[in-house]
């Protein structure tokens, strides 16, 4: 028994196979559905809030963030993570209407205070725009906006004369009435 | 010119002091002794740590100092002196912070006696040794059971049951073993025609690991048992009594302990090879002639040492009442008849 224990370890020795992982330069072989910090596709992004709603650690708030889409995100609020509350459900991924939100294996996320995991949108951002682009996006946003707010105007107009000439007829039908 | 001038004064001095000039050159031997065991034991634990990793599959310490982490016990002693120090309430104030420092003083006692090493200059060897005592092997067998002593005023001073516990172990361990490590270096002294460690070593020309096996097997069972280590750490059984006597220790207190543990492996497996691999025995190499008797010293040192960490890396540990059924039931008769023997074919070989 004893002799075996001795070539048990005599062997271990010389075949030179160490189990123990060198954690920060070898990183162990991470699975495919690994859940780590978020990546958010801002071009794609509709600011709709479905993932504050559904986080069950309310780590989610929605910011304001400029390099975003104006075109789909309106008010171009998207969301911020608070690694220090989140426990990586993935439900925020799950409910996400666009699939922008997706979840990525970097997992080393550690900082010397709070603040430092809380990731806004710059940090989780794929996709940016660039200043330009985003100034572009802005005026063409703009524009869109104006444009629908003069067919609002219109269409509200319309609407009105709408109501009037109806209101008319209606007098109109109302004294027919009372003349019957 | 300037040279000549200072041996000659300091010639001159010696003569006219002899008291004083042979203090100082104590204190220098001391000096020496200190750094030489103190850096000797930083390797072991070095060792053991590289040995011990690889032999449970792991890399050991390899961040501080290079990849094979040379540094790391540097490191470690940094932390240890910057810790709080801290004594437990209860304890006996003035026993529990001399305990650390008698169980070094034994080290130091021991390390004075043991030649390290030896130089061949001009075909004559010279050992390395502070005190060259006729009596040394005596000398250095009665002063490693001092180290029982710094052990038990740890555990006694801590007030706590734990520490109690292995202080007791310890000593009940060093009882039964002390006597069939003492007979067999008897028996070595017998063979030897003399205590003197530096005698013992010069009369081998037959390794002693050959003229007395047994004798070899039973020291070096009882010589683990002294230095504490697996399969004999009963004093700080970690799954049974937490740490034992160092239980309440923490920092450098603690870190004295813990060092002092290595410093005795370190001192034990000089004896070791003195009294039965030949010391500093071995053919003349012939370019480095001058250091060929420390090479062949410092081979077998390091190789007694790999086989401690190998026993430790392998062995379980044993329970209390069968360690000291080991020491009386069987190491004793057995060290007397190896006793029997020595006296026999050192008598026949004389």
């Amino acid at each position: 028994m004893v002799v075996k224990n001795f070539q048990l370890t005599l062997k271990h020795a010389i075949h030179g196979i160490e189990v123990t992982r060198l954690y920060p330069e070898v990183i162990m072989d991470l699975p495919a559905a690994e859940r780590g910090i978020h990546q958010l596709d801002v071009r794609t992004c509709i600011g709709c809030g479905a993932c504050a709603r559904i986080c069950p650690n309310s780590c989610i708030e929605q910011v304001s963030y400029k390099y975003g889409n104006p075109l789909k995100n309106k008010k171009m609020k998207f969301p911020q993570i608070d690694y220090g509350r989140c426990m990586f459900c993935g439900l925020c991924v799950d409910d996400c209407p666009t699939g922008c939100l997706t979840m990525t294996r970097e997992f080393q996320i550690a900082g010397w205070n709070r603040n430092d995991i809380i990731f806004g949108p710059d940090d989780i951002a794929v996709g940016k725009y660039s200043d330009e682009e985003a100034a572009k996006l802005a005026e063409e946003a703009r524009i869109a906006a104006e444009e629908k707010k003069k067919k609002k105007a219109a269409a509200a107009k319309a609407k009105k004369a709408k109501a009037e000439a109806a209101k008319k007829g209606d007098e109109g039908s109302g004294e027919k009435k009372k003349e019957e | 010119m300037v040279l000549s001038t200072i041996v000659e004064s300091i010639t001159d001095f010696v003569v006219q002091e002899p008291k004083i000039s042979g203090l100082i050159i104590g204190l220098i031997a001391a000096a020496i002794i200190a750094s030489v065991i103190n850096v000797g034991a930083m390797g072991v634990v070095w060792l053991e740590r590289k040995v011990l990793g690889d032999m449970t599959n792991r890399f050991g310490p390899c961040r501080v100092g290079t990849r094979w982490g040379i540094l790391q016990l540097v490191a470690d002693a940094i932390k240890l002196f910057t810790k709080e120090d801290s004594i437990p309430r209860g304890a006996d104030r003035p026993i529990y912070v001399w305990a650390p420092i008698v169980a070094c003083i034994t080290t130091m006692l021991v390390a004075a006696a043991l030649p390290w090493g030896a130089l061949n200059i001009g075909g004559v060897v010279y050992p390395l040794v502070a005190v060259n005592m006729d009596i040394s092997a005596f000398f250095v067998e009665a002063a490693l059971s001092l180290m029982a002593i710094g052990a038990f005023m740890a555990g006694w001073a801590s007030n706590n049951k734990y520490s109690m516990l292995g202080a007791f172990r310890g000593m009940a361990r060093m009882v039964s073993y002390e006597v069939p490590m003492g007979v067999c270096v008897i028996s070595v002294a017998i063979m030897a025609h003399s205590l003197n460690i530096v005698e013992i070593v010069e009369a081998q020309s037959i390794w002693y690991i050959i003229a007395q096996p047994l004798g070899f097997v039973i020291f070096m069972i009882a010589l683990v048992t002294d230095l504490g280590r697996i399969p004999f750490d009963q004093s700080e059984a970690e799954e049974e009594i937490i740490a034992g006597y160092v239980t309440e220790y923490g920092g450098i207190r603690w870190g004295l302990l813990y060092f002092q543990e290595y410093i005795i492996m370190l001192l034990g497996s000089v004896l070791l090879v003195h009294l039965f691999l030949g010391g500093w025995n071995g053919p003349v190499i012939p370019v480095i002639s001058i250091l060929s008797p420390m090479i062949w010293f410092l081979m077998k040192m390091i190789l007694v040492l790999v086989f401690l960490i190998w026993v430790r890396g392998s062995l379980v540990r044993f329970r209390i009442d069968q360690v000291t059924d080991l020491g009386w039931k069987w190491l004793l008769p057995l060290s007397m008849v190896n006793l029997v023997w020595a006296v026999a074919v050192g008598v026949y070989f004389a």
